[in-house]
C-alpha cells in the first residue's frame, strides 16, 4: 500500500500545485487576467484602454495612455480623473476600431467585461489584458481594488497603488468622522439615484461601486436593491415613495428637472418635504477602484453642505 | 346591447385590476375617502390614478384608431402598428430629440404627427387603395417598421448613453407623476373620437363597397383620407405622450369582431372601450410586478407579449386564402442579357477588392498603399475577415430570400419577414439576457435552435397542402413583434449588456474572427449550391402547388427541404454575424427586376447582389463615421429600405402598379 499512498500524496500535491489562484503572480512582469497568467518581457509603454474603468485605473496610476475608446463620452460621463490631452479616439467601446488601433502600434490593449470575446482579435495587434470587473458573483469593489493593485505591480508602481488605496481608505475614514460629528453620531440612511428621465430612475444598491462609499462613510443604504451585476435597480420614480426616512441624493446632470420636481407627487415625497433631497455633482458609477473614494467625497460634501444649511 | 354591457364590464374589471395592483398596500378605502392616508394617498391620487387614466386614454385612442383604420381598409390586420404609423411617429421623435432637442421637447405632437402621417400615407399609397384589405399593405408596413427600426438602432449606436433613456420610453411606459399628461391627452382623444364617431354613418355606406357608396353621393376618397388623418392624429398623440405602445390598436378591433356587432357606430365605440380595457389589463402586469423586479417592464412590451399571439390567432381565424393576394413589384426587365449578368458577377470581386483596399482615416478614406509598408499585411489581415463575413452573410441571406420568394410566391417574403431571423435572434437574446449564458459560446447553438424552432412551426402549419403561404408570413410578423418587445425590454434594462446586444443585433462584422468568417462562407456556398442543385423544385413550386404536384413533385418533401436550407442559411448568418435585414428581401427582387427569370439565374444573380450589398455596407460602415464604426447590417438595412421604397414609388410614378 505504501507506494500507493505516496502516489496519492504526490497526486494531491500536483493537483493543488496546478490550480493556485493568487490575484497576481510574484514575478513583476506576470499578471493574471480573466484568461490566466500573462507574461511580458518589458513594461508596456504604449498602452490603450478600451474600457473607461480601465482608463481610469491607468490615469490614477499615472501610467501614460496613448488612446481610449470614445474620449468624448468619457469626458461627458466619467470626467474625473480627467483624460490627458492628445489621446487618440478609438471609436465606440462596443465597436473599437481595429485599424486605428494598429496604426498606433500599441504594446498593450486593456479590455474589460463584455469585450472579452474580442480578445483574440486584438491579440493579433498587441498583447491584451482583459478583466471581468463587473460580475454578479463577485464583489465589484473588491475586484476593482485587486485589479488596481495588480496593474500597479505590473507597471512597477506597486507602492503608488498601495499608497493611493490607503490614502483613499484613510480619507473615507476621516470623512466618516466629519459626518458623524455633523450629524451628532446619528447618521441617516442614504439612497443614491440617477434619473433616466423625468419618470424613471436608477437606484444603486448592493454590489454597486457607490455602495462601499456609503458603507465606508458609516451611512446605511436606504432603498434595498439586491445584489446584481451592475448593482442597480431600474424603477418608476413612484417607487421612491416607499422610502420612509433618510436622504436621497441624485447624480447630476439631470436635464428634465423641471418636469419632475414641479409635480405635486414629487413635492409630497417624504424626503423632499423634509428637505432631505440633494444633488450630487457628476459621478461615474461604473468606475475603477479610486472612484469609490471620489464617490465618498462628493457624498460627504453634499451631506455636510446640507447639514450646515 | 349585450355586447356593450360586456365591453363595459371588461373595462371596469380591467380598471379594478389595475388600481388594485397600483394602490399602495398600506392604504385603505377609508383613508382615501376620509382624505387621510398621508403620502400613500398622494401616491394613489398623483401616481396610480393618473396612470390608470393614462392607460384608459391611450388605450381608447389606439383602440379607436385601429377600429377606424379597419373600417376603412376592411382589413383585420390593419392597425397603427402594422401600417407603420407608430414607428414613423417614434422615429421622427427620436431624430428630433437628437438633432433638435428643444423642438422635440416643445412640439412632440407635431413631430409625431408628421412622421406617423408620412409613413402611413406612403404605405397606403404604395399598396394602392384597392388592395388595402389584403396582406400586401401589412407586409409593406412591416418592411417600413424594419427599416425605421434600423434607423433607430444606428442613432442609438452613435449616441449610446444619451439615447438609452429614450429607448425605455420608446418601449412605451405609462408611469405618471401627476395629471399633466392625462389632461393634455384627454381633449385630443375626445375631439378625434367625436369626429370619428360622427363619421360612422358614411363609414357604414363605405362597407357596401366603394361603387355603391359613390353612387349614393359619398365622396369616398376624402372620407378615407379624413378618417385616416384622425387615426394618425390619435396615434401620434399617444406616441408623443407615452412612447411606442401600438399593439392595442390591433387587438381592440379584433376583440370587438368576436362580438359580432352590426352597427358601425357601435363597432367604433366598443373598439374604443375594448382598447382602454386591454391596455389597463396589460399594464397591470408591470404595475403588479413593480415592487418585485429589479427592472422596469415597459407597458408596450407587455402589450406586445400578449398581442402577438393574439395576432396569430386572429390571422388564422379570419384570413382567407383568396384575400391574401400576391404582390408584384413593378418595373421588371423581360430577360437578362449576358453582358449584364457578367457585369453583376464581376461586381462581387470588384467591391470586395475595394472594401479590402480602402480604409478610414481622419482625413477620409485612404487606399491601402498609403499605409506604412510594415503595417500593410497586418491591415489586410484585419480587414479580410470582415469583408469575407459580410460577403458570405449577404450571399446566404439573398439565397434564403430567393428560395422563400419562390416558395411562397410572394416577392415580399424573406427570412426576416417570415420570422426565421426573429426566431434565431429571439433564442440568442433569451439565452444571453434571461438565462445569462455567455454570448460567445452559446450564439451558434441558440441561433440554430431558434431558426429550427420557427422552421418546425412553419412545417407544422404547412402540413396541409392548401395552407395559404400568407399565413406563414403572418406568423413571422407576430414573432418579429414578440422579439421587438423583448429587445426593447432588454434595452430598457440598461447596463453595458444592452449595448453589446445592440451592436450584435445590427449585424456587426468588424470583429468577426477569421475562422468564423471562413465557416460562414462555407455554409453560404453550401446552401447556394444545394439550392442551385434543387432549382427544378423551386421552379415547380413557384408555379403553384397544383401544377407542381401534377408534374410529380412531392410538395411536402420539397417544401421541407427548402425550409431546411433557409434555416441553415439564416441561422449561420445570425450566429456568426447577427441578424441582417433586407438583404434577403431586396436581392432576389432586384435580380428578378434585372431579368433573372429562371430559378437558377435568380439564385445566382441575387446571391451576387446580396454579396455586393453587404460588402458595400461594410465599407461604408467602416469609413463613413471614422473612427466610429457602424455595423454592416444596419447600413444594409438603410440602403435596402431606401431601395424598396424608391422602387415602389418609382413604379407608382410610372403607373405600372396595375398588377396590384
Amino acid at each position: 500500500m505504501r507506494p500507493f499512498r505516496w502516489l496519492l500524496i504526490l497526486t494531491v500535491i500536483l493537483t493543488f500545485a496546478g490550480t493556485p489562484e493568487p490575484a497576481f503572480a510574484t514575478d513583476r512582469l506576470t499578471i493574471r487576467d480573466s484568461r490566466g497568467e500573462q507574461h511580458f518581457n518589458t513594461v508596456p509603454e504604449r498602452v490603450i484602454a478600451l474600457n473607461w474603468a480601465m482608463a481610469e485605473h491607468l490615469i490614477d496610476l499615472e501610467v501614460p495612455l496613448i488612446g481610449v475608446a470614445d474620449p468624448e463620452g468619457y469626458n461627458e460621463w466619467v470626467s474625473v480623473p480627467a483624460l490627458p490631452d492628445g489621446l487618440v479616439d478609438l471609436g465606440k467601446r462596443d465597436a473599437p476600431n481595429l485599424e486605428r488601433l494598429l496604426m498606433l502600434k500599441p504594446d498593450l490593449i486593456l479590455l474589460a467585461d463584455d469585450q472579452g470575446p474580442y480578445a483574440s482579435r486584438f491579440e493579433k495587434i498587441a498583447p491584451v489584458l482583459h478583466f471581468n470587473l463587473f460580475r454578479e458573483d463577485h464583489d465589484n469593489a473588491e475586484k476593482a481594488r485587486q485589479v488596481f493593485t495588480a496593474l500597479g505591480r505590473f507597471f512597477g508602481k506597486e507602492a503608488l497603488a498601495a499608497r493611493k488605496l490607503a490614502d483613499m481608505d484613510r480619507r473615507i475614514e476621516a470623512r466618516k468622522t466629519e459626518l458623524s460629528t455633523a450629524y451628532n453620531g446619528v447618521l441617516p440612511a442614504v439612497t443614491l439615484v440617477r434619473f433616466a428621465d423625468e419618470k424613471r430612475v436608477i437606484i444603486y444598491g448592493d454590489n454597486s461601486m457607490t455602495q462601499p462609499a456609503l458603507l465606508g462613510l458609516g451611512l446605511t443604504p436606504g432603498y434595498p436593491v439586491p445584489n446584481s451585476r451592475w448593482g442597480l435597480a431600474f424603477k418608476p420614480v413612484t417607487a421612491l415613495g416607499t422610502l420612509k426616512d433618510g436622504d436621497v441624493l441624485y447624480i447630476e446632470p439631470f436635464s428634465k428637472k423641471d418636469l419632475l420636481f414641479g409635480t405635486a407627487l414629487w413635492q409630497e415625497m417624504p424626503f423632499v418635504k423634509a428637505g432631505h433631497f440633494h444633488a450630487l455633482p457628476a459621478l461615474w458609477t461604473y468606475g475603477g477602484a479610486l472612484s469609490i473614494g471620489r464617490a465618498a467625497d462628493t457624498i460627504a460634501d453634499t451631506l455636510l453642505a446640507a447639514t450646515r444649511q | 346591447m349585450k355586447s356593450a354591457l360586456l365591453a363595459a364590464a371588461f373595462l371596469f374589471f380591467s380598471g379594478g385590476v389595475h388600481l388594485f395592483f397600483g394602490t399602495p398596500n398600506d392604504l385603505s378605502i377609508a383613508d382615501l375617502l376620509g382624505n387621510a392616508g398621508g403620502f400613500s394617498a398622494t401616491l394613489f391620487w398623483q401616481g396610480a390614478l393618473p396612470r390608470a387614466a393614462m392607460a384608459v386614454l391611450v388605450g381608447a385612442g389606439l383602440g379607436l384608431a385601429g377600429s377606424a383604420i379597419q373600417e376603412i381598409t376592411r382589413n383585420p390586420l390593419a392597425s397603427p402598428v402594422t401600417l407603420g404609423t407608430v414607428s414613423g411617429a417614434w422615429t421622427a421623435l427620436l431624430l428630433a430629440t437628437i438633432f433638435a432637442p428643444a423642438l422635440a421637447a416643445n412640439h412632440g405632437l407635431w413631430i409625431c404627427l408628421f412622421g406617423g402621417g408620412l409613413v402611413t400615407a406612403l404605405i397606403l399609397t404604395v399598396a394602392g387603395f384597392a388592395r388595402m384589405d389584403g396582406l400586401v399593405v401589412v407586409i409593406l408596413g412591416i418592411a417600413a417598421n424594419l427599416f425605421l427600426g434600423g434607423v433607430g438602432v444606428v442613432l442609438a449606436l452613435l449616441n449610446d448613453q444619451t439615447v438609452s433613456a429614450l429607448f425605455v420610453w420608446g418601449a412605451g411606459d405609462l408611469t405618471q407623476t401627476g395629471w399633466t399628461e392625462p389632461t393634455w391627452l384627454a381633449p385630443q382623444i375626445a375631439v378625434a373620437a367625436v369626429a370619428l364617431l360622427a363619421l360612422s354613418r358614411p363609414l357604414t355606406l363605405m362597407r357596401l363597397g366603394q361603387g355603391i357608396a359613390e353612387g349614393r353621393g359619398l365622396a369616398t376618397i376624402p372620407l378615407s383620407i379624413g378618417v385616416m388623418a384622425l387615426a394618425v392624429w390619435l396615434t401620434a398623440a399617444s406616441v408623443a405622450a407615452v412612447g411606442a405602445i401600438g399593439f392595442i390598436g390591433l387587438i381592440a378591433p379584433n376583440l370587438v369582431r368576436l362580438l359580432g356587432v352590426q352597427s358601425t357606430f357601435m363597432r367604433l365605440l366598443l373598439g374604443t372601450i375594448a382598447g382602454a380595457g386591454a391596455l389597463l389589463l396589460t399594464d397591470s402586469i408591470p404595475v403588479a410586478l413593480a415592487d418585485w423586479t429589479k427592472t422596469l417592464i415597459p407597458s408596450g412590451s407587455s402589450a406586445a407579449l400578449i398581442g402577438a399571439p393574439a395576432l396569430i390567432l386572429i390571422a388564422f381565424r379570419h384570413m382567407r386564402a383568396d384575400r391574401a393576394g400576391s404582390f408584384q413589384l413593378p418595373g421588371a426587365r423581360k430577360i437578362m442579357s449576358p453582358p449584364l449578368l457578367c457585369l453583376i458577377l464581376a461586381a462581387c470581386p470588384v467591391t470586395a477588392v475595394l472594401a479590402i483596399g480602402f480604409g478610414g482615416s481622419p482625413d477620409g478614406p485612404v487606399w491601402i498603399s498609403s499605409a506604412p509598408p510594415a503595417l500593410r499585411d497586418m491591415l489586410l489581415s484585419l480587414r479580410w475577415p470582415s469583408v469575407l463575413a459580410a460577403a458570405a452573410a449577404g450571399t446566404a441571406m439573398a439565397t434564403a430570400g430567393a428560395i422563400l420568394q419562390r416558395l411562397l410566391r410572394n416577392p415580399l417574403a424573406s427570412p426576416d419577414v417570415l420570422g426565421v431571423t426573429s426566431g434565431a435572434t429571439f433564442a440568442i437574446v433569451v439565452a444571453v439576457l434571461l438565462a445569462g449564458l455567455p454570448p460567445a459560446e452559446t450564439a451558434v447553438p441558440s441561433a440554430a435552435f431558434g431558426a429550427l424552432a420557427v422552421l418546425g412551426l412553419l412545417a407544422l402549419l404547412w402540413r396541409r397542402r392548401d395552407t395559404p403561404p400568407t399565413l406563414l408570413i403572418l406568423t413571422g410578423i407576430a414573432l418579429a413583434a414578440l422579439l421587438d418587445a423583448l429587445v426593447n425590454f432588454a434595452l430598457a434594462k440598461g447596463g453595458d449588456e444592452a449595448n453589446t446586444l445592440l451592436t450584435w443585433l445590427t449585424g456587426a462584422t468588424f470583429l468577426t474572427e477569421p475562422t468564423d468568417a471562413v465557416m460562414l462562407s462555407v455554409c453560404s456556398i453550401l446552401v447556394l449550391s444545394a439550392a442551385l442543385f434543387a432549382r427544378r423544385w423551386l421552379t415547380l413550386l413557384s408555379l403553384g402547388e397544383a401544377t407542381a404536384a401534377a408534374r410529380g413533385l412531392g410538395i411536402l418533401r420539397a417544401r421541407q427541404g427548402m425550409l431546411v436550407l433557409v434555416s441553415i442559411a439564416t441561422a449561420s448568418v445570425i450566429a456568426w454575424v447577427g441578424p441582417i435585414s433586407f438583404a434577403g428581401l431586396l436581392a432576389p427582387h432586384a435580380a428578378a427586376m434585372l431579368g433573372a427569370r429562371t430559378a437558377g439565374q435568380q439564385l445566382i444573380v441575387s446571391a451576387a447582389i446580396g454579396c455586393c450589398l453587404l460588402v458595400t455596407a461594410e465599407l461604408i460602415g467602416r469609413i463613413a463615421f471614422y473612427p466610429n464604426q457602424i455595423a454592416a447590417g444596419a447600413i444594409a438595412t438603410l440602403i435596402g429600405g431606401a431601395y424598396l421604397f424608391g422602387v415602389l414609388l418609382l413604379g407608382m410614378a410610372r403607373r405600372k402598379t396595375a398588377v396590384l
